[in-house]
């Protein structure tokens, strides 16, 4: 870029500076928390503890671990991740291939029935009335199927599969290659970028879910970690843990809450470094095509 | 006119025979439609409930029919404008907070020299973005919490009082539109981050020749070649004008600041959900749908009308 001959100036040091500060400011609750976690409770609650554990402790994870709620609701949330994103890449995929084909009959009237939906929706009653009708409730498949597609995901895909010279596809259909084949053999093995982005995006949003567990599943051994997590933290004073781990007396309650938030969070952080470049990537595919 | 209707006889034949050509692409997008069709054009249709009093034992199609009257009860309602005034002070706040940061951030971005800093930064400030509300509003409250947060263990250090930030009406204003902020201002500098890469370096060129230094380059160069994608951004949050997804009032707020944190999504799943007064919140549901499509529209319309160019 041209600015580079610049010389340095003072805006320089200055941009540095914020930045900086910005960047702080996105990692200090986390490392804050992760203090208050190994923190002794009594340090906790007379405000001694900044981003340095004061009297270390593992009490608060061991708690969290040792909760057949917790652990319940996380060995759910790995079950829902994995099923879950693996029927969003693939239906999203189905979706993109065809929709990528210039030629195909309909396909702009199809196209924009999809994008409709983005801007215009029934709402969440007839939504949860269609759910229910279909008798998901309390199954992990409605927390699955009303997602099935995000249509933002679905235009990374099909902008991606653009892409692909349609000549490869063209000369396996000469060789006889069904469609589903020339998806599965030649389409999806030119298309590792987008479908890690894409498992990224789902994986994660799955591993958040939140609201829709809040709204169809009343069983507790199908509750989401998330969901648990905001029992224990944000229910009143003493009853979030006694919620979760049936008593709270003896209970660190300030180091188990910061233990809880920390346990839920580090998966993704410890995904996160791994996938970085592939959803920025994928992000990009999006906007400049947009 | 023979020869015409033949040609358009030749043109059905040959759509006709790709659509048998391709009857296996149509085969995989089935379920991909019956997604569609399951889960949002029946949802679109299932809105009817809204003009009746539905009745669970006589299901949507035998309750019977009521007109406009959810609606009149729903203007009649006091805790409905309640919830309305929230939505849209909230969102329009963000309009002057939430959608400017990622601008500003990626143009301080865009000018680091040093590429190892600006992608270390850029790292550091996606994260956020890929935290569940849940767990940024735990972070949040324990950061800001009045007797072992460390923002309030600061104040007391410097000598000052614990700050009640989450129970004080103003400040959750204020905390409400941070913690939006802080969990996407990284992420929404991707969108501008590329449009910046993709202006013509020659522009810049010129413009050193002319003599334009920093600000003039930014004024007459940079913020007029990234002109639409700040627009359709601009133009995609006020679509959602009246839209606020349910996570992130509900979990920051708490009963003693309800009447700023009380919005529409939190409010349908309140009277809808807990209540079971399906029709009325469907009804409100509704109001919200349409009014943020008008709003999408109009604003569209305008963006035409006013820089030739628009989302559609």
């Amino acid at each position: 870029m041209a600015t580079r001959r610049d010389p340095s100036t003072w805006f320089d040091a200055v941009n540095v500076g914020l930045l900086t500060v910005v960047a702080a400011a996105c990692l200090i609750p986390m490392f804050h928390v992760t203090a208050l976690s190994l923190s002794e409770e009594g340090a906790i609650l007379s405000g001694r503890v900044g981003l340095v554990p004061v009297g270390f402790q593992l009490r608060g994870y061991r708690t969290v671990f040792e909760s057949a709620a917790m652990m319940r609701a996380f060995g759910f949330t790995v079950y829902l991740t994995i099923l879950g994103t693996s029927v969003n890449v693939m239906i999203t995929a189905l979706g993109a291939y065809p929709l990528a084909k210039p030629d195909l009959v309909g396909r702009r009237v199809i196209w924009l029935m999809i994008l409709f939906t983005m801007f215009f929706s029934g709402g969440l009653i007839p939504l949860f009335m269609v759910v229910r009708s279909l008798g998901l409730l309390d199954t992990v498949w409605a927390l699955i199927l009303p997602g099935t597609i995000a249509t933002f995901n679905l235009i990374l895909m099909k902008t991606y599969f653009s892409g692909i010279p349609a000549s490869l596809a063209e000369s396996a259909r000469m060789d006889g290659a069904s469609e589903i084949g020339i998806l599965l053999r030649i389409i999806i093995p030119l298309s590792t970028p987008i479908i890690a982005t894409l498992t990224l995006f789902y994986g994660v949003g799955h591993w958040s879910q939140f609201f829709q567990a809040l709204i169809y599943i009343q069983d507790p051994d199908k509750y989401t970690l998330q969901l648990r997590l905001q029992q224990l933290i944000t229910e009143g004073v003493g009853y979030g843990p006694t919620v979760v781990f049936g008593q709270s007396d003896d209970i660190p309650v300030e180091s188990v809450k910061a233990g809880a938030i920390m346990f839920v969070t580090a998966p993704v952080l410890i995904a996160f470094p791994f996938l970085q470049k592939h959803f920025v990537k994928g992000a990009l595919i999006g906007s400049l095509k947009e | 006119m023979p020869a015409l209707t033949g040609a358009m006889l030749t043109l059905a034949e040959s759509r006709w025979r790709k659509v048998v050509r391709d009857r296996h692409l149509y085969l995989l997008l089935l379920p991909v439609f019956a997604y569609y069709v399951i889960f949002h054009f029946v949802p679109m249709y299932g809105v009817v409930i809204a003009f009746k009093d539905y009745n669970i034992f006589a299901g949507v199609r035998g309750s019977d029919w009521v007109g406009l009257e959810n609606f009149r009860v729903m203007l009649l309602n006091d805790e409905f404008f309640i919830v309305l005034r929230n939505t849209v002070m909230l969102n329009v706040i963000s309009l002057f907070v939430a959608f400017p940061a990622p601008l500003v951030l990626a143009l301080l971005l865009n000018e680091v020299r040093n590429r190892r800093f600006k992608r270390t930064v850029q790292g550091i400030v996606y994260l956020p973005h890929f935290l569940s509300w849940v767990v940024v509003s735990g972070l949040i409250i324990s950061v800001l919490s009045p007797s072992s947060g460390l923002v309030n263990n600061i104040i007391r250090s410097l000598g000052g009082q614990s700050v009640y930030f989450m129970t004080d009406r103003v400040w959750w204003v204020g905390i409400y539109q941070l913690s939006g902020v802080w969990k996407e201002v990284g992420w929404g500098t991707i969108i501008y981050l590329a449009a910046l890469s993709a202006l013509d370096p020659n522009l810049y060129d010129a413009a050193m020749i002319d003599g334009a230094n920093r600000w003039q380059r930014l004024k007459h160069v940079t913020l007029p070649g990234i002109t639409p994608t700040i627009l359709v951004v601009f133009l995609l949050s006020v679509g959602n004008v009246m839209t606020i997804s349910f996570d992130r009032p509900f979990l920051l707020g708490n009963p003693m600041v309800l009447d700023v944190a009380d919005v529409i999504s939190t409010y349908v799943y309140r009277v809808g959900l807990l209540n079971v007064d399906y029709s009325y919140a469907a009804a409100v549901g509704l109001f919200q749908s349409v009014v943020n499509f008008a709003f999408l529209l109009t604003a569209n319309w305008l963006s035409n009308r006013i820089k030739g160019e628009g989302l559609f």
